[in-house]
């Protein structure tokens, strides 16, 4: 079922340039849908900083190695409301895989991973964002059983 | 320039026709009425019972009713020959002249129809709705990529044929050229390796096609404005949104055996065939990208009226086989040999879809067609005049369909060249003895 040649673990300092380019491109993907998606002109140099406040931070961030390349990575967000039964909730804020290695199951498994990092650390649900305007994102989500949940709605002040 | 002079009085002389003849196809009995008392046979009160079969079985329909030969030209008018988005109304003039390639040619009757309706899902809906009236949908000059998701969707929702024939005719058509271009050089198309110039309908339908008839994707490489269509490319994300059909080509074909950033030119180095269906010419393609290509290379300049480069300047640069989309020059890429046929066959056998395989069976018929005839450099591909092809290819469309599952009645090759020789010679033959007897006017006299 899987790729052979995949691997998933936690990011590490070695990552850090590579990481850095895959949150770039993330985010210069996600600036298609909204002019809210909209970069900072530093944002390169910022994907940087925020690939090292990833790695060894508080959020779950993972990384998919191919045949020893970085292409992907995972970075998901536990929030609380304790209000709520289920208490805690897994939220993945940003999920990328390179191009040229898509269709192989690799954005899969890496949510299955850390899904079960999740399931370790008892949180019972695991959620994910993407613009509203990403039905490619919307059909990969549904295929993997994810159904609505949250609606998120914007406009300028 | 003689060439666009001459340009000139077609449109003049077409605009002065269609003004005189008001209209070029009408609907006509094809039932005897003797007296007017026929009509109780073929109206009320007798057409009840035809009607109680057909709500009883619904599939009745074809069998009682003009149905099974009759489909609808279908436009939004929104990508209309090289004019662009002109609207409905102005489609109309278009869909009525293939409405009569349809009958002259393929005996279908054809019926324009064009309408206002542009989304996705209204479209659908539109053709779900009209499903009832018809055999099949030839769909007609609609922008990209909208057509592309319109036919996916309406294969599979539809149980009547549907058919795109900018994408699905322009690549049978090529393709059955590409078949004996490449048996005339004597090269295998699936190890060649095959540039596709401009990822508009016909082309994306091409690659399809190629790929159902054995070329490793990996030996083709597509090239839009931006370049090839490659996986490292800067906008591929954005591409993923806006045209998932490109951005599979760049993820199948990783670009081939070319880097992220290269075009035309780069890609032609070394390449066995072209097939450049992108914008007018000349100069589209040049001299010195040609004479880059493999030896015995194959180019198919397709852009109309003027090819992306003229057959003599891909000659000079070693080109070995030349095919474009006019009918003035040799070996003409031409939609006309394929849609009629194709809607031949598989109105007789009643077929709920056309596809892949169906299209490829066309093409290789259309070149086995050209090959029995004697292969040579200018001549790849049958002409237009040689009718004996239609039926030809409408057999083994409808043996491929029977075959394939997708029939509701089961036919012979044999049987069904019999039957559209005889249904296409009909429909001629009606169109001459009424011209003959002036039924049908002749033009007026004097040429603009």
């Amino acid at each position: 079922m899987y790729e052979p040649g995949l691997y998933v673990r936690p990011a590490s300092e070695k990552d850090l340039e590579r990481l850095a380019k895959l949150i770039y491109r993330f985010y210069s993907f996600n600036e298609e849908f909204d002019p809210a998606w909209a970069l900072d002109e530093d944002a390169e140099a910022i994907a940087r900083e925020l690939a090292g406040e990833y790695i060894g931070g508080e959020d779950l961030v993972l990384i998919a190695e191919y045949d020893n390349e970085v292409v992907g990575y995972i970075r998901i967000v536990v929030e609380e409301n304790r209000i709520l039964a289920s208490k805690r909730l897994g939220v993945i804020k940003e999920l990328y895989v390179l191009p040229p290695f898509r269709g192989r199951g690799i954005a899969s498994r890496l949510i299955a991973e850390a899904q079960e990092r999740l399931g370790d650390m008892g949180v019972k649900h695991v959620s994910a964002e993407f613009p509203a305007a990403n039905y490619v994102a919307e059909r990969f989500y549904r295929a993997l059983s994810f159904r609505p949940y949250l609606s998120m709605y914007l406009r300028e002040v | 320039m003689e060439k666009a002079e001459e340009k000139v009085d077609w449109y003049k002389l077409s605009l002065r026709l269609h003004r005189f003849y008001v209209g070029k196809i009408e609907t006509m009995p094809k039932v005897p009425v003797r007296s007017l008392e026929d009509f109780a046979i073929w109206y009320t009160p007798g057409v009840a019972e035809p009607s109680r079969a057909i709500a009883k079985e619904p599939d009745e329909s074809f069998e009682l009713t003009s149905r099974w030969n009759t489909i609808a030209v279908v436009s939004d008018g929104t990508r209309v020959l090289g004019l662009g988005r002109i609207g409905p109304e102005a489609a109309y003039p278009v869909m009525e002249g293939k409405a009569l390639i349809f009958k002259y040619l393929g005996g279908v009757d054809a019926v324009p129809l064009v309408h206002r309706v542009r989304d996705l899902e209204g479209w659908i809906s539109l053709l779900k709705a009209v499903e009832p009236s018809f055999g099949g949908i030839n769909l007609e000059d609609i922008e990209s990529p909208k057509c592309f998701a319109l036919l996916d969707r309406a294969r599979e929702e539809l149980e009547i044929p549907v058919w795109h024939d900018d994408q699905q005719g322009t690549a049978a058509a090529t393709l059955a050229g590409l078949i004996n271009a490449f048996k005339l050089v004597g090269k295998d198309m699936a190890e060649s390796k095959i540039v596709l110039f401009g990822a508009g309908a016909a082309n994306i339908a091409l690659y399809r096609l190629l790929k159902v008839w054995g070329v490793p994707p990996g030996n083709i490489v597509v090239i839009d404005s931006r370049g090839v269509l490659h996986p490292h490319r800067d906008d591929i994300d954005k591409l993923m949104i806006s045209n998932q059909w490109k951005y599979r080509i760049a993820l199948e074909t990783g670009g081939g055996w070319l880097r992220a950033g290269d075009g035309i030119e780069k890609a032609l180095e070394g390449a066995d065939a072209l097939v450049a269906a992108s914008r007018p010419g000349p100069g589209v393609i040049k001299k010195e990208w040609v004479a880059k290509m493999a030896r015995d290379a194959i180019v198919f300049a397709e852009a109309n009226p003027v090819p992306e480069i003229w057959p003599w300047e891909a000659k000079e640069a070693g080109a070995r086989i030349v095919a474009t989309g006019r009918s003035d020059l040799p070996n003409q890429v031409n939609n006309s040999l394929v849609f009629p046929a194709v809607f031949r066959g598989v109105l007789d056998v009643r077929a709920k879809t056309i596809t892949d395989e169906m299209a490829i069976e066309a093409a290789v018929e259309i070149a086995r067609y050209a090959e029995e005839r004697g292969l040579s450099e200018d001549y790849i591909i049958p002409k237009m005049e040689e009718w004996h092809l239609y039926p030809r290819v409408a057999a083994a469309v409808a043996v491929k369909a029977v075959e394939q599952g997708v029939a509701r009645k089961t036919t012979t090759y044999r049987e069904e060249l019999e039957r559209a020789e005889e249904i296409i010679r009909r429909s001629r033959e009606k169109h001459d003895l009424m011209l003959e007897r002036g039924l049908i006017e002749r033009p007026p006299e004097g040429r603009p």
